[in-house]
């Protein structure tokens, strides 16, 4: 999937992952009966049938949990079957005398795929933990529509006093701990002193008076 | 991928902070000397990659993990091509992010 140098492809290197080291390499006759691992961590890697795994998939859809173990990546053994070549992946059927299961191995010729990927992890991150919990601190601000004069670049982040318990929306309250930085508080005022901007139900509102 | 190996995402400036740990950064390749490569890291700093690149020719960018043994070294076990077009702003930025406020989620 990412860098042949990596992708060693040989049994052992799906044997446990160093999780479980008493796993021994499973002929795929043996792949229906496995060890419950010690090992409760989420990273385990588990050995499965597709059976197992269409049997998942049937229950909870948001946590996989055989066994009382939650399940994240798993190792399946079986025979490659209907395969196809397209331009940005290449999907195979895997099966394992148990069932029959869809992969996909997408290959990557763009490395940047690589940090975007992680930082598109975290930015869902920090949007379903930031942006919809309490709201302490605003997101990077762009500049495209703001009408202050040498706004370069959004400063760093400041922690506003304000939560969001004051009947605020989210998005209110984004925009209210993004104005509430000092350097913009001084550019709101001249906004209003030149009449683009004017407060409504309370000091804390604006409106433009542009596109109100 | 063995995830019971886990790589810290590094830069130049990163790397002093991880000495004798895994480590994975992305080098521009610069040259050799005696017998290791010698790279610039994300932030424009130069580092030294020991061990033993593929029997392929290396692309302008590379990406190498394996063990950090000096503030300005590393002794790559993994060696990937990554072409000779690599966006290294945003590779800096994530060595960063991964190594500050969001470095719970990768390791």
């Amino acid at each position: 999937m990412y860098g042949s140098s990596q992708f060693d492809g040989s049994a052992a290197a799906f044997m446990g992952g160093g999780f479980m080291p008493t796993q021994t390499a499973q002929p795929p006759s043996d792949s229906s009966s496995f060890s419950i691992s010690k090992n409760r961590e989420a990273r385990c890697l588990f050995p499965l049938t597709v059976k197992q795994i269409n049997s998942l998939a049937s229950n909870d859809e948001s946590n996989f949990i055989i066994d009382g173990a939650e399940v994240n990546n798993v190792t399946i053994v079986g025979r490659v079957s209907h395969k196809e070549d397209k331009t940005s992946e290449y999907t195979f059927l895997v099966d394992d005398g148990t069932g029959q299961i869809e992969c996909t191995k997408w290959p990557v010729t763009d490395f940047n795929e690589i940090p975007s990927h992680f930082i598109e992890c975290i930015y869902v991150h920090f949007y379903n933990t930031r942006l919809r919990g309490v709201t302490t601190q605003p997101p990077v601000a762009n500049s495209t529509s703001t009408p202050l004069k040498g706004y370069q670049a959004a400063p760093p982040y400041q922690s506003s006093a304000y939560s969001s318990a004051s009947g605020l929306n989210n998005a209110s309250q984004m925009i209210l701990n993004f104005l509430q930085q000092p350097v913009y508080l001084e550019e709101l005022q001249m906004l209003v002193d030149n009449g683009l901007v004017y407060t409504t139900i309370n000091d804390d509102y604006y409106k433009s008076t542009v596109n109100a | 991928m063995d995830t019971s190996k886990p790589a810290i995402f590094v830069n130049g400036a990163l790397l002093p902070m991880h000495v004798r740990k895994r480590v994975r950064t992305v080098i521009q390749v610069m040259g050799s000397d005696r017998g290791a490569v010698v790279g610039k890291s994300p932030d424009d700093l130069q580092l030294v990659v020991k061990g033993s690149p593929p029997s392929a020719p290396l692309t302008n960018f590379v990406e190498v993990i394996g063990i950090a043994d000096s503030e300005k070294s590393i002794q790559a076990e993994t060696w990937t091509n990554f072409g000779d077009a690599f966006d290294t702003y945003s590779y800096n930025q994530l060595c960063q992010l991964a190594n500050g406020e969001y470095q719970h989620l990768f390791l």
